[in-house]
């Protein structure tokens, strides 16, 4: 599903400046110990998380992550923004937990899947 | 110049996770019973009972004062400073972001502040054990304003370890050198990182008897942070001892 997609239907806040059309999400992951969403995430995954240390971007492009999604409203500082745009990585900010955000997506691709 | 045996990463009676016969003076006797020359009481976000240590000071052992901060990262982190005023102040800058949520003792262990005589000073009320709202790149520069080390603590473990938390070691951050514990392969670890970061060992005790049972030797001048941290970079002749 495209990521501008589920951006707007989840209520995420894009927080750099990056453009979602040419994203596909097939999957998602949670988690916020880098080392296990290192051994664990699927590719081409939308990742939901409290960290926002700026490890957070090279693991994202070590998976093959297409999007961070910081939830409680953790506020990301601007040096990780930058150098996640030039990754061309998006982040979002998300008002709610991860268990939210994460159900939402999984209902959407649920969907996606029935009806695909 | 000498050779110093320092252990800077000891847990006192004020993390809930140390053991209650943990007092400073207890630390110090066995410290002393140890051999060891320098120690650091570094307590769960806290250096309120490195304050008792002033007055246990004398001619046969150093002490560093400081604490293990837990960053928003929730890696472990030790912050060490040569004197109670400078690891007072950082203890200041870290408590006013350490999040108001109070200790259950029944849980996570009470959490006291004593004197040198273990007369009890006051109960902690806010949990120690938790993020600190402070980013790691944060905290080393605050602790380095203040002339103090800034090492990450036992690096590999799986809790709290700043490899399992951050999947690696964050790059152009100024650590002044690395923690490994007993259950490391030091060999390992040194020969992973010796081209970044200089590797120390600490016992990490929240019980007597395991105060110097990991440690590290360096070759100094004097038993102050400013020589060990000639040693870690191994210039004007300071040194850490590898063989020991």
């Amino acid at each position: 599903m495209k990521l501008s997609n589920i951006a707007e239907k989840i209520g995420l806040k894009l927080r750099n400046d990056v453009e979602l059309d040419d994203i596909d999400i097939k999957s998602g992951y949670v988690g916020d110990l880098l080392s296990d969403v290192l051994a664990n995430a699927p590719d081409n995954s939308l990742w939901f998380t409290v960290q926002k240390h700026q490890n957070i971007i090279a693991v994202a492009d070590a998976k093959e992550i297409q999007g961070i999604v910081i939830v409680n409203n953790v506020n990301p500082d601007d040096v990780l923004l930058e150098k996640a745009s030039k990754k061309g990585l998006p982040i979002f900010s998300f008002d709610n937990n991860s268990y939210f955000a994460a159900g939402k997506l999984y209902k959407l691709l649920e969907n996606e899947d029935i009806q695909g | 110049m000498k050779t110093f045996r320092a252990d800077l990463h000891i847990h006192s009676v004020l993390s809930p996770c140390g053991s209650l016969e943990m007092s400073p003076v207890n630390i110090v006797r066995e410290a002393k019973r140890k051999k060891l020359d320098i120690i650091a009481i570094t307590d769960h976000n806290s250096s309120k009972n490195s304050k008792a240590l002033l007055d246990l000071l004398d001619d046969e052992i150093a002490f560093f004062y400081g604490m293990e901060l837990q960053t928003v990262s929730e890696t472990h982190m030790l912050a060490l400073f040569d004197t109670y005023e400078n690891a007072s102040e950082f203890n200041n800058y870290v408590y006013e972001k350490l999040p108001d949520i109070k200790n259950k003792p029944e849980y996570f262990g009470e959490q006291v502040v004593v004197d040198k005589d273990e007369n009890i000073l006051e109960m902690e009320k806010k949990l120690l054990a938790q993020s600190v709202n402070i980013d790691i790149d944060e905290a080393v520069k605050k602790i380095h304003s203040l002339d103090g080390l800034a090492i990450p603590s036992h690096i590999n473990r799986d809790m709290y370890g700043i490899i399992a938390q951050l999947g690696f070691l964050p790059e152009n951050i100024d650590f002044d050198a690395l923690e490994i514990d007993e259950r490391s392969k030091f060999e390992e670890v040194k020969t992973q990182y010796k081209n970044k970061y200089p590797i120390i060992k600490n016992s990490d005790a929240h019980y007597l008897e395991d105060i110097g049972t990991y440690y590290t030797e360096f070759y100094i001048e004097a038993p102050t942070v400013s020589e060990i941290k000639k040693a870690l970079k191994g210039i004007e002749g300071r040194k850490i001892c590898y063989d020991a």
